[in-house]
Formats: structure tokens, sequence, C-alpha cells
């Protein structure tokens, strides 16, 4: 990265900055996100063939594995916000990472329950502990966790750090329970079928759809995210009103 | 000054024993099933046991005022965390390992594995106390057992799913590498654990 756009990253900062950059982002991620997932889900849906043993539901695929991608991510993008706000003291990254919470949350939760319709006609069953499905009810604690904590610390300051620590402990400690779940089991999951490597991936009729419906999910999580910023920051500029009036009372 | 305030252990204590109870109970009827889940419910009656102390520890050192003078002596918060957590281990988990022999034998455990299990157990029970203590000064200013409960639990994963994995499959051969993983566990959190809390408590008071 180049100096100069280090130092406009850490201009967004200065929350007014940040919501002119945000005047830009939410309209250009909500156009993009309409366009990609109503074109990539229309394409998935009707125009691709039902696979030769799942039948149709296969083509739940253009639902699950994006809210999978989008679940894990914004975890990764929490740890990360969190990071940049013990040190530095980034105020936008910490509400940003406040923000995430919830969208990531909602992300796990489509992702469980595409993914239970799906195995219930392929495996059979809604729910096996298969390490995956292990892996994602162990994400949602952590979900869970982080967004209880942020309601049950009333200073601003000390749930700002200690979320922030969590987070990151958290995705330390999440990672560990993941390769503990897949060394003791490997699952019925199939293999990895999306990697930058030409020759795994899966047919070339699924493969565009699906990275489209990737890209309008993160285009929807990136708008919701600035979204719920926003919110944020205002939330707490009036908060920091009352106190003032309060005072001056 | 732990020792002293013993009602905690107590109890732990007590809550260890009816949990054990509760589990055995709970398969009435079915002697199979109990011979099945015994050894995982031994770490799920830790695990809840450890849990309910958690609150004991430092945030009543807190909100009494001892931390600040912690804080202000020379010497260094890591070594004196590192100390409670060791004395919380001995106090919370040592007793309830003494009893677990007796305990197990009530949960149909066969005394030939009774050894092992103890011996996975013990290498694995620090972790309880350094998680938990590392967990529990994230919450310094709230002292209610529900919520360090709710957000410590998650952080059990690692320890639980590699202490049942272990217990459960005592009779197989190849299970070294589960062991040290285990171990390696353990040792992962008392060398954080130490550092993490003392940042927690420092957090508190910037």
């Amino acid at each position: 990265m180049s100096p100069k756009l280090i130092d406009t990253f850490w201009e967004f900062s200065n929350p007014t900055k940040f919501k002119r950059l945000a005047k830009y982002i939410i309209p250009m991620s909500a156009g993009i996100a309409v366009i990609c997932i109503f074109v990539g889900l229309i394409w998935g849906l009707f125009y691709t063939e039902p696979d030769y043993k799942q039948m149709e539901t296969v083509k739940i695929i253009f639902l699950h594995v994006p809210a999978a991608f989008i679940a894990i991510n914004t975890y990764l993008m929490m740890t990360i916000a969190s990071l940049i706000w013990l040190i530095r003291r980034h105020y936008i990254s910490l509400l940003a990472a406040k923000a995430a919470a919830p969208i990531g949350f909602m992300m796990t939760i489509i992702t469980i329950i595409t993914g239970s319709l799906w195995g219930s006609s392929t495996w059979g069953t809604f729910w096996v502990w298969d390490p995956r499905l292990t892996s994602f009810a162990i994400l949602l604690c952590f979900y869970l966790g982080y967004m209880v904590l942020w309601s049950s610390l009333n200073k601003l300051e000390t749930a700002s750090n200690v979320t922030s620590l969590f987070c990151i402990l958290g995705s330390i400690f999440a990672l560990l329970s993941r390769y503990i779940v897949f060394f003791i089991d490997q699952g019925l999951h199939q293999g990895p079928t999306l990697s930058l490597d030409e020759e795994k991936n899966i047919d070339n009729s699924y493969y565009f759809p699906l990275i489209l419906s990737l890209v309008g999910f993160s285009a929807l999580s990136i708008y919701l995210l600035f979204i719920r910023t926003i919110t944020e920051i205002n939330n707490h500029r009036i908060s920091l009103t009352e106190k003032r009036v309060g005072k001056d009372d | 000054m732990v020792l002293r305030s013993g009602s905690h252990l107590i109890i732990a204590f007590t809550f260890f024993f009816f949990f054990s109870v509760l589990f055995a109970l709970s398969t009435l009827g079915t002697e199979t099933l109990l011979n099945l889940i015994a050894p995982s419910g031994i770490w799920v009656s830790l695990l809840i046991s450890v849990l309910l102390t958690l609150n004991k520890i430092i945030h009543q050192e807190y909100e009494n005022g001892s931390t600040d003078f912690y804080l202000l002596s020379d010497f260094p918060l890591e070594i004196i965390l590192f100390l409670k957590t060791i004395i919380h281990w001995i106090t919370v988990s040592l007793p309830m390992l003494l009893i677990m022999p007796f305990i197990m034998i009530a949960l149909q455990i066969d005394l030939e594995k009774l050894l092992v299990l103890l011996t996975i157990v013990l290498i694995g029970s620090p972790a309880l106390s350094f998680v938990g203590i590392m967990i529990s000064c994230l919450t310094l200013s709230n002292n209610s057992s529900f919520l360090i409960t709710t957000i410590t639990i998650p952080f059990y994963f690692p320890t639980l799913l590699l202490g049942i994995y272990c217990t459960n499959n005592t009779d197989l051969d190849n299970m070294s590498l589960a062991y040290i993983l285990l171990g390696l566990n353990t040792l992962f959190t008392i060398t954080i654990s130490p550092f993490i809390s003392a940042y927690a408590v420092k957090l508190h008071y910037s």
C-alpha cells in the first residue's frame, strides 16, 4: 500500500469525512448488490441444468455458499477492525465492528437454515454434528457472545475496549476449535470447489452465477455495514449530546 | 484470601456432585447410555462448576479495590494473575479431581479406565481455569455470573472438544496425538492467559 492510501484510510476516523465517503459507497454497493444478486439468482435458479443426482436442490448453493462466505469474513473484518481500534483508537473502526456483528449473525443463521434445508433432501437429516456444521454453531456462539457483551456493559469506553479484546480472542479460539473439530472428524461435506486453481473448480455453468451471487452478497453486506455504521455514529453522537446537556443542567 | 472466603468452594463442590447425579439420573433405566455419556458428563459438570466460581476470583478484588493496589505496586500484574489462576485451579478443580474417582465409579466407568480418565482431566482442567480467568477479566465492571457464563462458554470449546474426544476414545490405539494436543492446548492457554488478563484489567483503568 502506498503511504498516501494509508493516510486516506486514517482520515476516515473523522465521522464527517466518513459520511462523505458513505454517500458514494452506499448507492454504489446497493446498485451492485441488487444487480448481482438478481442476475446471479435468476441465472442460477432458472437457467442452469439441475444436478444429475441432487436434482433441483443443488441450487441452494447460490444462497448457501455466499452467506457462509460473508458470515466468516464478517468475523474476520470485525477482528481487524477491533485490532485497529485497540492500536490506533480509530473510532469509526470500532463502531463498524459493532455494526457488523448482527450482519454476520444473520448470515450465519441464513447459512444454517439453507444448509439444513439442503441437508434434509440430500443427507436425509436437517442437522448432523459434522465438522463444518459444528464450526458454524461455534461461530454463532461467538457472535452471540460479542453482542451480549456489548449490550451488558454500560460505560462506552470499557465496553469498546473489552468487546474488541473479546473479538480478537474469539477469532483465535474459533480457529482453534475449528481445527480441533476437523482433527476429530472429517465429515460429510465435499472438499473445496471454489478456488483460484482452475482444475478444481465446479462446472462453469455453476461457477459464474455463483461468483455473481458472491459478489452480490459482498456488496449487500458492505451496503448494510455502511448504513449500520452511520446509525451507530449518529447514536453515539446523540448519547454524547445528551450527556453534555445533562451536565449543563 | 481465596481459601479464607471458601464458600464458593463448597458451592462448586456441591454443584459438581449434583450435576453428576443429574447426569446419571437422566439416563435412568438405560445402563448402556450411561456407559456412553459418563465421561462427557464428568467434563460438563466440571466445566459448569468452574464457570460458577469465576466471578468470585477477580471481581471481588476489583470491587473492594485490591486491584488498584496491585496496579500501584511494582510487582507485575501478570504474575499476580498467574498465581491467582493457579490458586483457583487448586481450590476448585483439584478437590473435584479428588472426589472424581468415586463419582466415576458411581457413573459405571470401568476401574481400568479410571486412571487414564483422571490423567486426561488432570491435563485438561488447568485450561478451564486459565481461559475462565482470562475471559472473566473482560467483564470486571459487571459482576453477574450469568454474563460471565454466557461469554466464557464459546472459549471453552477447544478444551471441551479435545477433552471429551480423549475421554470417549480411551480404548483406541492411536490416541497419543490427541493427548498431546490436549496438553498443548493447556500450555497455550497458560502462556497467553496472564498477559491477556493483565491487559484486560489495565483496559478497565484506562
